[in-house]
């Protein structure tokens, strides 16, 4: 028997309990002072009291190695095939261009092509979707740029967008500043709407200051108000708040705005953080960016401070939320990056991306669905086969079923290869998650 | 040792979901960071 190399073993924070997680036996459990002490030593080569040695190996926490490799090779075999009959989400980029001029735009070094969005291209991108992705669930998710902006040439493109999305029965999400969404409605009313993705970054000025107008100009009243009508014709949002240390002191007071207007309490509502981060370039003032945990740190002493912030966030800390709300753990997470499996993206002038992070970015078109449909396969197949057990620093971590390797297109930005590692921080925001939601 | 995992029979059946993938709550992000 060996100690399984997928264990995850650590102190609880604010606690003198521990946790051991496994992903690939499905077990999860909190040690008592007494029994982490006694893993500890083991660790350290001693040996282990006999009954608390079967409750290991009981849980798979000691396992022989033949029957960890075979185990390993079957759930990866249960990952891919449940991958394969997963839904794919298919981005369309209309434009590039948009009306707000937000501080920390990834996008803001994009080159503007001189072309527009025409119904021709439209006709191509479902054609072309419909080829290629016939038989398997897919939905459409709109992105920019700003999708929707307000003229009447935009409302004519996204109407013949949205009535042959509908022709092919086809849900669609849009991503949006929100600034013009109540001149939307009506249009969007017309289709399947999956859900709106609008952010706010906090109460009146606090987002103003980071997501105003070109040119200058208020944001939040009218998106408060979009948000409004969202509600009220049924169409769900999907709030996102994007946190540095800017705005997070901030986070508070917006859910009790949204606790406020009721929002929290709609069916149709829910919310997403996302962390202000250098996706393909530095930013000007990088000392105001979290690192990944230490957003985390900063949540947990927020709610601590006030728990109604739970309504409006209940934050993941790797799987601890899932472990916590389903009594159960996640299947083993063989990769994280959807790129060119669950994922694509295309934009306006015809060409084909692995997702969102890379759409628009110069050097990473894969092909091209207008004029004429090409294919770089070979880029296409990096992509595609990239997941921890083809990336090398993945297969020694005892993480690697938590991580799933991350976001390909930051490790890409980093090592100029996609199949290298986007590190997360599973075993500090564990200690952190069995510390929220399993220790009173 | 505290388990905080259901035995199989007394699960109900949940959906299983790539804990960074739940398709419900996410739209653009989530893989990126």
């Amino acid at each position: 028997m060996i100690y399984s190399k997928h264990n995850i073993f650590s102190k609880i924070a604010e606690s003198d309990n521990y946790f051991i997680v496994n992903l690939l036996s499905g077990s999860a459990d909190i040690l008592n002072p007494e029994e982490g002490q006694m893993l500890n030593n083991f660790l350290g080569g001693n040996e282990l009291p006999e009954d608390f040695k079967e409750s290991l190996i009981k849980q798979g926490y000691l396992i022989n190695q033949k029957e960890e490799d075979l185990l390993y090779r079957q759930k990866y075999l249960d990952f891919i095939d449940t991958r394969d009959e997963d839904e794919v989400q298919l981005f369309f980029v209309p434009n590039y261009s948009c009306n707000f001029a937000c501080t920390y735009c990834y996008q803001d070094e994009y080159s503007t092509v001189k072309q527009e969005l025409t119904t021709e291209v439209i006709d191509s991108f479902f054609t072309y979707i419909n080829k290629e992705f016939a038989g398997r669930k897919k939905y459409l998710t709109i992105f920019g740029g700003e999708p929707l902006l307000n003229s009447p040439k935009q409302k004519e493109l996204i109407s013949y967008l949205l009535n042959l999305a509908n022709a092919s029965k086809l849900e669609v999400c849009f991503v949006t500043n929100g600034y013009s969404l109540i001149d939307y409605i009506d249009i969007l009313s017309t289709a399947n709407i999956r859900e709106i993705q609008v952010t706010l970054d906090g109460k009146g000025n606090v987002h103003d200051k980071r997501r105003f107008l070109k040119g200058g100009g208020a944001t939040f009243d009218k998106i408060v108000n979009g948000i409004d009508a969202c509600l009220d014709n049924q169409i769900a949002v999907n709030l996102r708040v994007v946190v540095d240390k800017e705005n997070i002191n901030g986070l508070p007071e917006l859910a009790q705005f949204a606790i406020e207007k009721g929002w929290t309490e709609s069916d149709f509502f829910k919310t997403q953080l996302g962390r202000n981060y250098e996706l393909h370039h530095c930013q000007a003032t990088s000392e105001k960016l979290f690192s990944r945990i230490s957003l985390y740190e900063t949540l947990y002493k927020i709610i601590k401070e006030h728990p109604y912030f739970l309504e409006f966030y209940k934050p993941a800390y790797s799987i601890s939320k899932f472990l916590s709300e389903n009594e159960n753990l996640p299947d083993p997470l063989f990769d994280s990056c959807p790129a060119c499996k669950t994922e694509w993206a295309f934009d306006y002038t015809g060409q084909i991306y692995s997702c969102t992070a890379t759409v628009g970015k110069p050097g990473e078109a894969l092909g091209s669905f207008y004029p004429e449909v090409t294919r770089k396969e070979d880029m296409i197949n990096t992509w595609e086969n990239r997941d921890v057990t083809v990336i090398p620093e993945c297969s020694n971590c005892n993480l690697q079923l938590a991580c799933g390797g991350g976001c390909g297109s930051v490790a890409k930005n980093k090592t100029g290869n996609a199949c290298t590692t986007d590190c997360r921080p599973v075993k500090e925001l564990l200690e952190l998650g069995f510390s929220a939601y399993f220790e009173n | 040792m505290k388990c905080l995992v259901k035995k199989q029979n007394e699960k109900e059946p949940i959906k299983k979901v790539a804990q960074c993938c739940a398709k419900t709550s996410k739209t653009i992000v989530g893989c990126h960071d």
